[in-house]
């Protein structure tokens, strides 16, 4: 999806405000020939940005923040899901050991 | 859909600036995004919403005050994914969606996660747990949304809160309690496992503005409109304070910005400072301006002198 698109999915977004974001970082969507081109992911985090300065008036100096630690969250999430999954293709005695030193 | 006052912690005569105030708290908390493992998170969030976008709407929030407008039936369209719907939230992949590789907070490898994070992670975790494998655990803290009016806030107050888990609390709110302020009811969370006690309930307390008081620690600042003639004549005039009316002789002379003290009339044992705004009267006043023009200043003075100098 282009900007423009993106932009007219939100009654109060403009266009310079949506790029001042790409600009930061705060939104990257994948960079084509023709201009950046959002997808899913990116449309789902422009809500996101949308709902901290809109919905819960989050100052523009505390988003970069909040982002980079949700992300690093995330990542954490993903990495314990690679353990997890890794703990799953163990034999038994070996799963059963970890579960009863983590319980 | 529950009570929409119900679910944004309102008393039904909150005023705009309330509704407001809570709302953005409650977002800060209820946000999906910021709770990617809990599926419940979408739900309160919407139920959040559509309370917000019942009640900021004078007109339907009167019809559904009068029993005309069911809760029921006018909710939001279904919002699309969230964020954390890409990023591996509940029942997501295990990396995220297409593009996700964009946002992880080291690019290129598996999701910013390294060997030595998951060998630390597992010393960590076995030490911490290992020793306390007979420990009794303590129950969990309740975490409740409670707003007040300005004026419940500075003279105390006492309310009845349902807490998440149905049960209903009498809390006493000291008079003065301060917007932002986190109340702890002990032992009044979820009970504790293998004999642990039990958690406590956190009250966060958020204080709406009110249209004419300020606080400024225990003392209540309030600007009074004076008329000209009060304002050079002097006056007694009816003051609000935060427990009611009272006189307050405004001395001859006094000008704009002059601030009077009307003593213990504060929060607590703070002052009620009233600050004098003389309004000039509306429309035309041939009289005054014929006074005016012949009138000469017995005490001539420059109210601009000091800004001479740039």
């Amino acid at each position: 999806m282009q900007l423009t698109a993106v932009v007219a999915l939100f009654s109060d977004l403009g266009e310079p405000e949506l790029t001042a974001w790409v600009e930061r970082g705060w939104v990257r969507p994948e960079q084509a020939g023709t201009g950046p081109i959002f997808h899913d992911i990116d449309i789902a985090r422009v809500r996101l940005i949308h709902d901290m300065r809109v919905g819960m008036r989050i100052e523009d100096e505390t988003i970069p923040m909040i982002l980079s630690l949700l992300d690093q969250v995330y990542d954490l999430r993903a990495g314990l899901r690679a353990v997890l999954r890794a703990v799953d293709a163990q034999p038994a005695p070996v799963r059963e050991a970890i579960l009863a030193a983590i319980n | 859909m529950r009570d929409p006052y119900e679910i944004l912690g309102l008393d039904r005569t909150a005023d705009e600036a309330a509704i407001k105030a809570a709302y953005r708290k409650l977002a800060k908390r209820h946000h999906p995004d910021l709770h990617p493992g809990d599926k419940k998170a979408a739900d309160r969030f919407s139920e959040l919403n559509n309370a917000n976008d019942l009640l900021s709407d004078p007109e339907r929030r009167a019809r559904f005050d009068r029993g005309e407008l069911d809760a029921e039936g006018h909710e939001l369209p279904p919002r699309g994914q969230f964020y954390r719907d890409f990023r591996g939230g509940p029942g997501g992949g295990f990396g995220g969606g297409p593009g996700a590789e964009r946002y992880a907070g080291t690019q290129g490898d598996s999701a910013g996660f390294t060997e030595d994070d998951i060998a630390a992670f597992f010393a960590r975790h076995f030490n911490a747990r290992g020793e306390g494998a007979n420990m009794h655990v303590p129950g969990a803290d309740l975490q409740y949304a409670l707003t007040l009016g300005f004026l419940e806030a500075a003279n105390g107050t006492s309310r009845r809160v349902l807490l998440p888990d149905g049960r209903a609390l009498d809390v006493k709110i000291p008079a003065g309690i301060d917007d932002g302020h986190t109340m702890r009811l002990k032992g009044q969370g979820r009970p504790g496992l293998g004999g642990g006690p039990p958690g406590d309930a956190l009250i966060e307390v958020t204080v709406a503005p009110h249209p004419f008081f300020h606080r400024s620690g225990d003392d209540v600042i309030v600007d009074l409109p004076v008329t000209l003639k009060e304002a050079v004549l002097g006056a007694s005039v009816s003051v609000p304070t935060i427990k009611g009316h009272v006189k307050l002789t405004i001395p001859p002379g006094s000008g704009d910005g002059t601030r009077l003290r009307l003593r213990g009339r504060g929060i607590r044992e703070g002052h009620q400072y009233v600050e004098l705004k003389v309004a000039v009267p509306p429309g035309q006043e041939p009289a005054l301006a014929e006074f005016l023009r012949d009138w000469t200043p017995s005490h001539p003075f420059n109210p601009r002198a000091g800004m001479e100098e740039p």
